[in-house]
């Protein structure tokens, strides 16, 4: 019993990391109606920046946190400005290639500079809290209070802000808008912006519980997407949740049923669930 | 009119000739690639006719191929079956891995297909890597037989290469006549205009079945053919790189047009063996060229042959200012 709750309270704060990653799909959906493969490579170089910012110096992790969340901003508006500014209004198809093209340059380029996996300094401190015979360390419970913290700001963002409106009317009709003086080309780059910089949250939070390597973009990318898809990728909350069902499920597996086929698993039950809910979980028909 | 005929003519036997000559020609190192692009077309022609024809995205078409490749290898090593008996199988245990992904696959949504796609393929490449039982697991299978024509072995590259030439042109005239066909002609309709098609009696999901089918069918096998020629095949064959390599190649040949899926195959399948040799940037200009690509042809290659160089750099100027 007590090693079930624990492997679900492991699986919460992967599946948090998952929903954040997801919630970067999500946000660009929403708005653009494309899909941003780029998405789990932008969570590896946010992982990447705060490897280098924390093992430059340890004193302070809150400043190193915002440079390197600035710094995603950063890229997400290179990004934006170079390639997707041009194509978010094309095809679906053509801006998943183009943005797989994208995070295959971020990919081999973080691999020049660090072929090897590293291991992530330890930021959040290695305190373990036991309530009866469950262990939970820190770290998780940073993981999952980060995570809930900033979907509450997001959502804040979306429906309390004028900005946010604006974004939320370019997504609903994107001419429309422009005829009524929202600027369509600042709410493109605030859109990747944001989404960039909430991949670069997770690539933090993940960095002290796993070891940090150059190809962990592509595959957590891709249940992040799955988790996008499972929660219904136009709602915020719904993405969150598909991430936590996620998290859950693969750790569920990995530990009662086989650790060989934990990812398929995962895999397994997403197909599943489409087949009963074609639309996510929490997905309206469009 | 009667000059024109003849000088078509003149000009396909002139190809005709030069394919069969190629081997004399190119190096051992050319004619291999050849022989992959060869591989690489018979599968994304398949790709091609899901995508452009059905408007049905997959990501996971390296699923299909290795169930080909797999099935031909795992036919002949352990059980000893000809070649040509398990060529046709690979392909028919694909067609059918194809309908058990298109049958829970047809309620989805588009965007959704590419999940479920995606997912079959980690599914099937996790089985590859697990079930040593079947598979052997991460070493591979090894030892696969090349294919033999009575006691003619096709053991070198430029005997392996007239197989490919013949599949793949069977692979491009099949192809065509299937475009052409009432099937391709209905997927085309289901694909541009789904209610009206349904109205006119259409009925779409057997017929997006079937695209699934014949392109499961045809990276089948692509992937048997894969097979014979390698000898040897393991797990990372067939992971999602190989997929996504298949999507990109049928997304930058451009939607319906086979002429533009074959310059793709070509141009893509030389393009990652000579940039080998710089590694890591090999990847970058990979991803560049896709970015890039995207940018500036978003319909894919395919629709370069309507556009004179005039009009391709009215295009160029056009996407500055725009």
């Amino acid at each position: 019993m007590d090693n079930l709750i624990q492997t679900i309270v492991v699986g919460l704060s992967v599946g948090g990391i998952y929903g954040l990653v997801a919630l970067g799909f999500t946000i660009v959906y929403r708005s653009l109606y494309v899909i941003n493969f780029a998405q789990g490579h932008v969570f590896m170089v946010g992982s990447f920046m705060g490897y280098i910012g924390f093992s430059l110096t340890s004193r302070y992790p809150v400043s190193i946190f915002f440079i390197v969340l600035v710094a995603a901003a950063m890229i997400a508006v290179i990004t934006a400005f170079l390639v997707y500014k041009k194509i978010h209004r094309a095809d679906h198809l053509t801006f998943a290639i183009a943005s797989i093209g994208v995070g295959m340059i971020m990919e081999n380029m973080v691999r020049m500079v660090s072929p090897d996996a590293k291991k992530y300094p330890d930021v959040f401190g290695e305190k373990v809290f036991t309530i009866g015979n469950i262990y939970i360390s820190k770290q998780y419970m940073w993981i999952l209070g980060i995570t809930l913290a900033l979907i509450t700001l997001l959502q804040l963002f979306f429906y309390k802000t004028k900005f946010g409106k604006a974004m939320r009317a370019v997504s609903e009709n994107r001419d429309m808008a422009s005829l009524l003086g929202i600027n369509v080309t600042h709410t493109v780059y605030a859109t990747f912006v944001i989404s960039s910089v909430v991949g670069a949250v997770a690539g933090i939070l993940i960095g002290p519980i796993y070891f940090f390597s150059f190809d962990m973009g592509f595959m957590t990318g891709l249940k992040a997407f799955s988790a996008a898809i499972l929660g219904g990728i136009m709602s915020v909350p719904g993405t969150l949740i598909g991430g936590f069902i996620l998290g859950v499920a693969e750790n569920l597996g990995g530990v009662y049923v086989s650790s060989d086929y934990k990812d398929a698993i995962a895999f397994a039950l997403l197909i599943f669930m489409l087949m009963v809910k074609p639309t996510g979980l929490f997905g309206k028909r469009q | 009119m009667q000059e024109k005929t003849l000088r078509s003519r003149m000009i396909i036997a002139l190809v005709a000739i030069l394919l069969l000559l190629l081997p004399a020609f190119c190096g051992y190192y050319v004619l291999h690639i050849i022989i992959f692009s060869g591989i690489n077309l018979i599968t994304v022609l398949g790709l091609g006719l899901l995508i452009g024809f059905s408007g049905q995205v997959s990501l996971g078409h390296a699923a299909f191929y290795g169930i080909g490749a797999y099935a031909s290898a795992l036919l002949t090593v352990k059980l000893g079956l000809s070649f040509w008996i398990a060529l046709p199988l690979a392909g028919i245990i694909a067609g059918i891995a194809g309908v058990l992904l298109a049958i829970p696959s047809l309620k989805v949504a588009a965007l959704y297909l590419v999940m479920t796609t995606i997912g079959f393929s980690m599914i099937v490449w996790l089985m590859m890597l697990q079930w040593s039982g079947l598979t052997n697991g991460p070493n591979g299978i090894i030892g696969i037989p090349f294919p033999a024509i009575g006691g003619w072995v096709l053991d070198s590259p430029a005997k392996y290469y007239y197989l490919i030439l013949v599949f793949a042109l069977a692979a491009l005239w099949l192809m065509s006549r299937i475009v052409r066909s009432a099937v391709g002609l209905r997927l085309m309709a289901i694909f541009d205009q789904e209610e009206a098609a349904q109205a006119v009696g259409i009925n779409t999901t057997y017929f997006r079945v079937l695209a699934f089918v014949i392109s499961s069918i045809f990276a089948g096998v692509g992937g048997s053919l894969y097979a014979h020629y390698v000898t040897f095949i393991h797990p990372e064959n067939f992971n999602i790189w190989v997929s996504i390599s298949f999507l990109v190649m049928a997304v930058f040949g451009g939607q319906r047009s086979i002429p533009g899926l074959t310059a793709s195959v070509l141009i893509l399948t030389f393009a990652t063996e000579y940039f080998r040799v710089f590694g890591e940037y090999r990847m970058i200009g990979y991803g560049l060229f896709l970015a890039v690509g995207m940018i500036y042809f978003p319909r894919g290659i395919g629709t370069i042959k309507l556009a004179s160089p005039k009009s391709l750099l009215a295009r160029l100027l056009r996407s500055k200012t725009g």
